[in-house]
């Protein structure tokens, strides 16, 4: 007589019977994404200790992580490629020119450098840096061992924001071209939906690496404009705020129905001298021509598939789109370049302008 | 980004392919874990159990093919990694309380009972009626509760009650075609 519960009888079940059952994923939100694409990332990202000895983890890990960067920001970093001992001697913006090239002079003024640092018997953590329009904040993090620990992390660290703010996307590279000595740099960018100006950001490192962690104010932050549209940009699509920093653009919208491809269309920026420069273009969101429906949530993420040393590269070069069960999409893009808002007149979509006062 | 163009993108170890992957399927894998956790899971421990749903994918690339829905292939590897979670840290792992007792004579080889007893739930599956099929499915594998079940296909909870003794019935009597005895409990 074989006993047994007919849930466990249902491990053999033909995978035909799932494939047009839908569930209902309400009760998972976008930041457990997150962390769940934080975890893999990390993991396939990890190096078998085993059969890879030290040098050749640290290669490993290189390799993976230029893999991440988009082509257009790993070929402005290229093209500023500047030895450590500059680095060391230029401070905050020396960073920030290796990230932006030389456009990163406009926002000269509102790089902090705290080089605030804290350490325990393994670590030294440092922030070496910090730049942020209030919705991005760029952070230049220095991660020491004291005993030559194996470092070998792509994200070694967990992020807490202050007064229950949530970060929509978060990112981690190392500088891949700068030495820092025992230890490496990590540009840490924490992308918000709403502005943490003033807020406290706390940078711990995770959990299986040690009990270290610095907190600090987001101050200083770059001048950012917001534009209302209010005006719908296809039939079912409505744009409500762009809101522009030099730092990158934040489109808030939403859908009279949840369906389709996520809508994303092509803006431009018409100069104050009449030219005009190319904001984000619709081929540079992953795939969004398919054709397939995306419901009740979702997103799609903005990389650089273009020519990289060709003479039109829009200033949006990587983000992600994501739309909400509640008809709410969020378009969030980090430029490659720092934008000077005082040269911009309007921005064009589907041939209006908007003025940017 | 259509499944064959994320599959492929992950059989070439790219990780724009998973991170995709993820973004689109990861609160279906995520919600699949917390139904069959039953309460008994953190969240971080579905964050855990579901990273390494997608990272079972990454791994055994080699294994998927670009013409079949990868949708499935997800719903079983969560259901797998959640059910072993459970077990592993002696959770409770009771998303259904219906035991039943079957024996046929001259069987003893267990490789034969078990793929005698896929083509048993297989077929008595194939011979439910739509909605019922569903909602056993819902129930007895993807460990959805019958409120939740009710909500979804806007069905009064008694009748999904129904349905699902109709369908352990059907279940029943495929058992008994096949010569074996079979009990409740």
């Amino acid at each position: 007589m074989t006993k047994s519960k007919i849930s466990q009888l249902c491990d053999n079940l033909d995978s035909q019977y799932l494939i047009e059952i839908e569930v209902d994923e309400t009760m998972i939100d976008q930041k457990t994404i997150q962390h769940i694409e934080q975890r893999v990332l990390t993991a396939i990202r990890q190096p078998q200790p085993e059969t890879i000895n030290n040098n050749e983890t640290k290669k490993r890990s290189e390799k993976k992580m230029k893999k991440k960067f988009p082509k257009i920001a790993a070929a402005v970093a290229a093209l500023c490629l500047v030895s450590a001992t500059a680095f060391a001697a230029g401070g905050g913006l020396s960073y920030f020119t290796a990230i932006f090239g030389n456009s990163a002079n406009l926002i000269a003024d509102n790089i902090w450098s705290p080089e605030i640092e804290t350490a325990n018997e393994t670590y030294t953590l440092t922030l070496e840096s910090m730049l942020s329009d209030g919705y991005k904040t760029n952070m230049i993090i220095g991660l020491k061992s004291q005993h030559g620990e194996e470092m070998a992390y792509d994200m070694p660290f967990d992020i807490d924001l202050s007064n229950d703010s949530e970060a929509i996307s978060i990112s981690c590279n190392e500088f891949p071209d700068i030495s820092y000595e025992n230890g490496y740099l990590y540009r840490l960018r924490v992308e918000t939906a709403n502005n943490i100006d003033g807020e406290t950001l706390t940078i711990a490192l995770k959990e299986n690496l040690g009990d270290l962690a610095l907190t600090v104010t987001v101050d200083g932050v770059t001048a950012a404009k917001e534009i209302t549209i209010d005006a719908p940009i296809t039939d079912n699509y409505t744009i409500e705020t762009i809101q522009l920093s030099p730092l990158g653009l934040l489109i808030i919208g939403s859908e009279d129905e949840l369906k389709g491809a996520l809508p994303v269309v092509n803006i431009d920026l018409l100069m104050q001298d009449g030219s005009k420069k190319w904001l984000l273009d619709r081929s540079l969101i992953v795939d969004l021509d398919d054709g397939s429906t995306v419901t009740g949530g979702g997103g799609a993420i903005i990389a650089g598939e273009h020519d990289v040393l060709g003479k039109d590269i829009p200033l949006a070069t990587e983000g992600n789109v994501s739309r909400n069960p509640d008809g709410r999409v969020v378009t969030n893009a980090s430029f490659g370049e720092i934008l000077d808002l005082n040269q911009i007149k309007a921005i064009v979509i589907n041939q209006q302008e908007y003025p940017l006062v | 980004m259509k499944d064959e163009e994320m599959i492929k993108l992950i059989k070439n170890q790219d990780e724009w392919g998973i991170s995709a992957l993820i973004q689109q399927y990861g609160r279906y894998a995520a919600a699949i874990v917390t139904n069959l956790g039953q309460g008994n899971l953190l969240q971080e421990d579905v964050e855990e159990i579901t990273a390494d749903v997608f990272l079972a994918i990454w791994q055994h690339s080699d294994g998927l093919r670009e013409d079949i829905a990868i949708k499935p292939y997800l719903a079983q590897t969560a259901r797998h990694k959640t059910i072993s979670f459970l077990r592993k840290n002696r959770l409770e792992c009771s998303f259904d309380d219906d035991i039943i007792c079957y024996s046929k004579t001259g069987l003893p080889d267990e490789v034969i009972v078990k793929e005698e007893q896929q083509r048993i739930i297989n077929e008595a599956v194939e011979k439910m009626e739509q909605t019922e099929r569903e909602i056993f499915v819902r129930f007895y594998y993807l460990g959805e509760r019958i409120q939740t079940i009710a909500k979804i296909l806007t069905i009064n909870p008694s009748t999904i009650k129904t349905k699902l003794h109709r369908a352990r019935k059907k279940l029943r009597s495929v058992f008994e075609e096949r010569g074996y005895s079979y009990d409740e409990i």
